[in-house]
C-alpha cells in the first residue's frame, strides 16, 4: 500500500491519486431482459447465505397528476394487500417466518418493493415479488383502511412535524413542473377523491414487467436464479408502454424566495435549494462531495464559520436529490431567533463563494472523500437489498446497473479542481429559491 | 445520491379480502381458485469460516484478527474486563463512571478534537461500559486501521483524569443519588423513569447486574480516588481482548498491533473477585410500583434471571422459546395482547444472555384501565406455552426467523464483529458462528417447552409497573406481592 501511494503522489499530475489510494467495492453484474420485457440484474455475493430481492417500478410520485397526489405512495401500501395465492398481510407473515424482512419505498422516479432472507428462501422472495405483478388483490375494505393508514402517516410524519412543511413548500418553490413540486405523500384532499377504480387503472398503466426491473444480489447459483426467474416472472404478460410524464423544467434565472409559519417550529429555519446535477450527469459526485465538505453538520467550514462561537446556527443538513429528471441540492438550518435571515443567507454564499475563488486543498477533499465514501459503504453496498435497490436505481434511472458500482470509484476519483468547477456552475444566486421558515412565537419584523 | 422517499411500510393489519380487483393485461385467477403453497427451499448455505489470526501478547492482551473483505472496511473492538460485573453495592455503577470520565478526554484530545481525527479516517471511535465489560469500538476506511488502532490506544490508554472534572462530576452523582432517593420516597416519578433499571435491580437484588444506578451506599464512597482505583484495577492487558475484523492483511495487521502502544501496555495483578451475591429465584411474583398520579397509561416491565451455566442446547431452547412467545412480530404475546384483545399497541419479550445470569424480559405499555388485565393475560399466555407443547408450524417459523436475524446479523461489518467479539471474548467453541443455525435448528417442541417450564417467569416474576398506583393498585395486588424497596 506505501508503495501504490507513492506511485500514485508521482504520477500525480496525470492520474488522480486518489483512485490509487482507496480501495472501491465490486462485485459482477449481468444484465438481462425477459421477453415480457422485465429487466433482470444479478449480482452474486457468496460471503455470506443470504438475499437481497428488490422489485423496482418505474413510477413515482413524479407520474402523479393533479387531483391524485400521493397515490403512487398509497399504492404501494396496497401491494401488500394480497395476491391470487398470498393473503392480506401473507407477505409480511411469510418473509418474518422465513428469517427475512421486507420494506416498501416510494420516491420520486421509481417505487421499491424490497426483501431480504436466507439464501435458501431465494423462491419464496421471488415467487412473493412476482404473486403480485401478476395478480394484486384489493378490495373496497382494505382500499379504504389503507387510505386512514396513509394518511395516518401524513399527519405523524408530516403535519405534525416541525419543519416538516417546509420540505412540500420547498418543493413546490424551487420546481415549476406540477410533476416535480410535490412530495409522495400527496394532499389530504387527493387521498380521500381517489377511488376503486383508480386503482385499477394505475395498476395497469405502471405496475407490469417491462416498466420494472429485478434486482437479485448475494448467494445463489446463476443458472439456478435463471431458472426461478423463469419459472415466476416468465408468464407475466407484457403491458402496454406506460405514458410518458413530463418532468422538464425551464432554467431558473431569478432567485425565489417566500416565508411560512410552522406552528410546530419553536425556532426558525432557512431551506434552502439550488438546481443541480442528476443521476446521469458528470458534476453528481463532485457537487454531493461539495454539499458534504461545505455544509456537513460538523463540517469545519460553514457549520464552524457561520457565527463562530456564538452558535448562530443549532442545526444544518446537506443533500443531492438527483434523479433522472430535474434535480436539487438541498440545504437547512434552523438558528437563533436572533439572527436576522438575510445575514444567514448572505453567509452561506460566502461559504459558498469562498469554495470558487480558493481552491479547497487536496488534504480536505481526502477526508472528505473518505468519510463520505465510509459511510455510503456502511449504509449502501454491506446490506444486500441497499445494493439491490442501488442497482434497481441506476438500472432504470441510469440506464445500466454496472454504473452503481462503477459510482464509487468516481466519488473516490473527484478532484478539488472538480468540486470547485461545479461550486461555480451550480451555485448561483439566480438559480436558488430559498424557504423562510418562521417559528410559532416568532414575530414579521425581527426577521429582516 | 440522497433518496427522497418515503417508507417503512409493514403490514400488520388483519382482515379477509372478499372482492377482489380485476386488472387486465394481469393473469387474475378466478375467485374460487384454490391458492397456490409457497415453493419450496433450496439446500440451505452453510456460513463461510472467516480467515483468522489469533495471538496472545507477551502482556497477556489477546489479539484476534478476522479477514473480512466484502467492503474496503475495518471495524476494531477492545473489550477490557471492567464491567458492570466487577461492581458491588459499595461501587455500584463505577463502570459507568469511569467511562464517563474517559470519554471526557485523553492526554493529547479532547473531545472535538478526537472527533475530528476519527472523521479524517472515515470512521469512529466510541467508548462505553456493559455487563460483563467495558468496550472500546472503532471503525474506519481500511486503509487506515493503523490510525484507527491508535485512536483506540488514545482514548483507554492515555485518558487524562482532570482533577477538577471529576470533582464536579463525583458531587453531581451523589446530587442525583439523593434526588432519586427523595422522588422514590415521595412516590413523584417523571416519564425518564428508568423502569428497565427498576426491573434489573428487583431482579437482581444484591447481584453486580442490579446496580443500574448510583445509591446512597456508592455516593457516600465516591471520591477521585475510588474512581481512580478502579480505573487502575481494572484497565489492563491481561485478560482484555482487542479483535479487529475487516478488509485488512491480518499478518500485516498483527505487525502493527505489536509495534503499538497496545504492546507496551504494563500487565498489573488481576483484582480479587468480589463475591456474587446470586439473584433469588423463589417461586412468587413481586410487584414493585412507580407512581406516576394521573398518568393515563402505563409501562410494565416483567421479568426473571436465568441462573448461569446452562447448557448450550438449553441456552438455544431458550431462544426459541423466547421467539414464539414474544420475540418477534408474529408471536403469541402481539397476536393477542395487541391484535385480539387490543390492550396495547406493542408488547414483545426479550432474552439477554450474559456471562453471569441471564435475563427473560416481557414489556408492555397499556391504558391504565386495561393495565391489570394485559399483566394478567401476559402471565396466563406464558403458563399456557409452559403447560401445552408449541405447535410445529411456530416451532419452524421461530427457527427460520431466528437463523435469518442471525444472518443478517453478520452482513454489517460492525454488528459481525459484534457476534465475534462475543465469541472469542467469552471463549465459546469454534463453531459458536458457524454452527448457530445447526443449533437453533436442532431444538425440538419438548426443548422449547422444557425451557420455557424450567426458565421463563410465571410464579416468579419481578413486575415493575410505572403507573397511577391508585387506580393500579387492587387488581396488581391479585398477581402478586407488592414490593418496596
Amino acid at each position: 500500500m506505501r508503495f501504490l501511494a507513492f506511485f500514485a503522489a508521482a504520477f500525480a499530475l496525470s492520474v488522480p491519486m486518489v483512485s490509487f489510494a482507496q480501495k472501491t467495492p465490486k462485485f459482477p453484474v449481468e444484465k438481462y431482459t425477459l421477453e415480457n420485457g422485465l429487466q433482470v440484474v444479478l449480482s452474486q455475493d457468496k460471503t455470506l447465505p443470504i438475499v437481497g430481492v428488490v422489485v423496482a417500478y418505474h413510477v413515482g410520485s413524479r407520474n402523479e397528476v393533479k387531483t391524485r397526489t400521493g397515490f403512487a405512495h398509497l399504492f404501494e401500501h396496497l401491494m401488500f394487500q394480497g395476491s391470487a395465492n398470498v393473503p392480506k398481510a401473507g407477505h409480511f407473515k411469510f418473509i418474518e417466518n422465513a428469517g427475512g424482512e421486507f420494506q416498501g419505498t416510494t420516491r420520486s422516479e421509481i417505487t421499491t418493493y424490497e426483501d431480504q432472507v436466507p439464501a435458501e428462501k431465494l423462491p419464496l422472495a421471488l415467487w412473493l415479488e412476482a404473486d403480485r405483478m401478476k395478480s394484486l388483490a384489493v378490495n373496497a375494505t382494505n382500499f379504504k383502511n389503507q387510505k386512514d393508514v396513509v394518511k395516518e402517516e401524513k399527519r405523524l410524519r408530516l403535519d405534525n412535524v416541525a419543519y416538516a412543511l417546509a420540505n412540500a413548500k420547498l418543493q413546490s418553490l424551487s420546481y415549476t413542473n406540477f410533476s416535480n413540486q410535490h412530495l409522495p405523500i400527496g394532499s389530504m384532499e387527493d387521498l380521500d377523491a381517489v377511488d376503486l377504480a383508480y386503482v385499477q387503472s394505475f395498476y395497469k398503466a405502471y405496475y407490469k414487467p417491462n416498466n420494472a426491473v429485478l434486482v437479485v444480489t448475494g448467494d445463489f447459483d446463476i443458472p439456478v436464479v435463471k431458472d426461478l426467474i423463469i419459472k415466476h416472472f416468465g408468464s407475466i404478460a407484457k403491458g402496454e408502454d406506460p405514458p410518458k410524464t413530463d418532468t422538464t423544467e425551464p432554467a431558473q434565472v431569478k432567485q425565489r424566495s417566500a416565508t411560512v409559519t410552522d406552528p410546530f417550529a419553536t425556532v426558525p429555519g432557512i431551506f434552502m435549494a439550488w438546481e443541480a446535477p442528476g443521476i446521469k450527469s458528470p458534476d453528481m459526485e463532485p457537487t454531493e462531495l461539495l454539499m458534504q465538505m461545505v455544509f456537513a453538520q460538523d463540517a469545519k467550514r460553514a457549520a464552524a464559520e457561520i457565527g463562530a462561537g456564538e452558535n448562530w446556527i443549532l442545526s444544518i443538513s446537506a443533500g443531492l436529490d438527483a434523479q433522472t429528471g430535474p434535480s436539487r441540492a438541498l440545504l437547512s438550518l434552523i438558528h437563533r431567533p436572533d439572527v436576522k435571515r438575510k445575514t444567514l443567507v448572505d453567509e452561506v454564499f460566502v461559504q459558498l463563494d469562498r469554495v470558487k475563488e480558493e481552491l479547497p486543498s487536496k488534504e480536505e477533499v481526502e477526508n472528505v472523500k473518505r468519510e463520505f465514501l465510509a459511510a455510503k459503504y456502511r449504509s449502501d453496498v454491506e446490506p444486500l437489498v441497499q445494493r439491490a435497490l442501488g442497482l434497481a436505481e441506476y438500472s432504470l434511472q441510469y440506464g445500466d446497473p454496472s454504473e452503481y458500482y462503477k459510482s464509487f470509484e468516481r466519488y473516490a476519483a473527484v478532484t478539488p479542481e472538480q468540486i470547485q468547477a461545479v461550486a461555480k456552475k451550480y451555485f448561483k444566486k439566480e438559480s436558488s429559491s430559498i424557504l423562510y421558515v418562521r417559528g410559532k412565537d416568532q414575530k414579521e419584523e425581527d426577521e429582516e | 445520491m440522497r433518496r427522497q422517499k418515503i417508507a417503512g411500510f409493514r403490514a400488520l393489519m388483519m382482515g379477509a379480502a372478499t372482492l377482489f380487483l380485476s386488472a387486465s393485461g394481469h393473469a387474475l385467477p378466478p375467485e374460487d381458485a384454490v391458492p397456490s403453497p409457497p415453493p419450496a427451499d433450496l439446500a440451505v448455505h452453510p456460513v463461510p469460516t472467516l480467515v483468522t489470526v489469533r495471538e496472545t501478547l507477551p502482556n497477556g492482551l489477546r489479539v484476534v484478527i478476522c479477514k473480512n473483505s466484502r467492503v474496503p472496511l475495518v471495524t476494531a473492538a477492545l473489550g477490557i474486563p471492567a464491567g458492570q460485573s466487577m461492581t458491588d453495592s459499595k461501587s455500584a455503577t463505577m463502570e459507568d463512571i469511569v467511562e464517563t470520565l474517559i470519554n471526557q478526554r485523553s492526554k493529547k484530545y479532547d473531545n472535538k478534537e478526537f472527533a475530528a481525527a476519527s472523521k479524517k479516517i472515515g470512521g469512529s471511535v466510541s467508548f462505553s461500559a456493559r455487563k460483563d465489560y467495558a468496550i472500546v469500538q472503532g471503525d474506519a476506511i481500511a486503509s487506515k486501521t493503523s490510525d484507527l488502532l491508535g485512536l483506540m490506544a488514545e482514548r483507554v490508554l492515555r485518558p487524562k483524569f482532570d482533577p477538577k472534572i471529576m470533582e464536579a462530576y463525583v458531587s453531581q452523582l451523589k446530587g442525583r443519588a439523593e434526588m432519586i432517593a427523595e422522588a422514590l420516597k415521595a412516590g413523584v416519578i417523571d416519564e425518564k423513569f428508568d423502569t428497565q433499571g427498576r426491573l434489573m435491580r428487583a431482579i437482581y437484588g444484591k447481584h453486580p447486574y442490579a446496580f443500574t444506578e448510583v445509591n446512597d451506599e456508592t455516593a457516600k464512597n465516591l471520591t477521585v480516588d475510588t474512581v481512580l482505583d478502579f480505573y487502575e484495577k481494572h484497565y489492563r492487558p491481561n485478560g482484555s481482548l482487542l479483535l479487529v475484523v475487516g478488509d485488512v492483511d491480518p499478518v500485516q495487521t498483527l505487525s502493527q498491533i505489536k509495534a503499538s502502544s497496545f504492546a507496551t501496555w504494563k500487565r498489573i495483578t488481576p483484582p480479587v473477585q468480589k463475591t456474587i451475591v446470586n439473584p433469588s429465584y423463589e417461586l412468587f411474583n413481586r410487584v414493585f410500583v412507580a407512581n406516576r398520579e394521573k398518568s393515563v397509561s402505563a409501562k410494565v416491565s416483567l421479568g426473571n434471571a436465568i441462573p448461569k451455566g446452562i447448557s448450550e442446547r438449553d441456552m438455544s431452547a431458550i431462544e426459541v422459546a423466547n421467539a414464539i412467545i414474544g420475540g418477534k412480530i408474529d408471536s403469541r404475546l402481539f397476536n393477542v395482547i395487541r391484535e385480539k384483545l387490543g390492550y396495547a399497541y406493542s408488547v414483545s419479550s426479550s432474552v439477554s444472555l450474559d456471562e453471569l445470569a441471564s435475563t427473560f424480559t416481557i414489556r408492555v405499555e397499556s391504558r391504565t384501565s386495561v393495565t391489570g388485565k394485559a399483566i394478567k393475560r401476559i402471565l396466563a399466555e406464558v403458563k399456557e406455552f409452559q403447560d401445552k407443547p408449541a405447535t410445529a408450524e411456530e416451532l419452524s417459523a421461530a427457527k427460520n426467523y431466528l437463523g435469518g436475524k442471525f444472518l443478517k446479523s453478520l452482513s454489517a461489518q460492525s454488528t459481525l464483529a459484534s457476534e465475534l467479539f462475543e465469541l472469542e471474548y467469552f471463549n465459546h467453541s469454534a463453531n459458536w458462528l458457524t454452527g448457530y443455525r445447526d443449533r437453533i435448528n436442532a431444538v425440538t417442541l419438548e426443548d422449547v417447552q422444557r425451557a420455557a417450564k424450567k426458565y421463563l417467569l410465571p410464579g416468579r416474576a419481578a413486575i415493575v409497573v410505572q403507573g397511577d398506583e391508585g387506580k393500579l393498585s387492587e387488581e396488581l395486588a391479585e398477581i402478586g406481592t407488592i414490593q418496596t424497596d
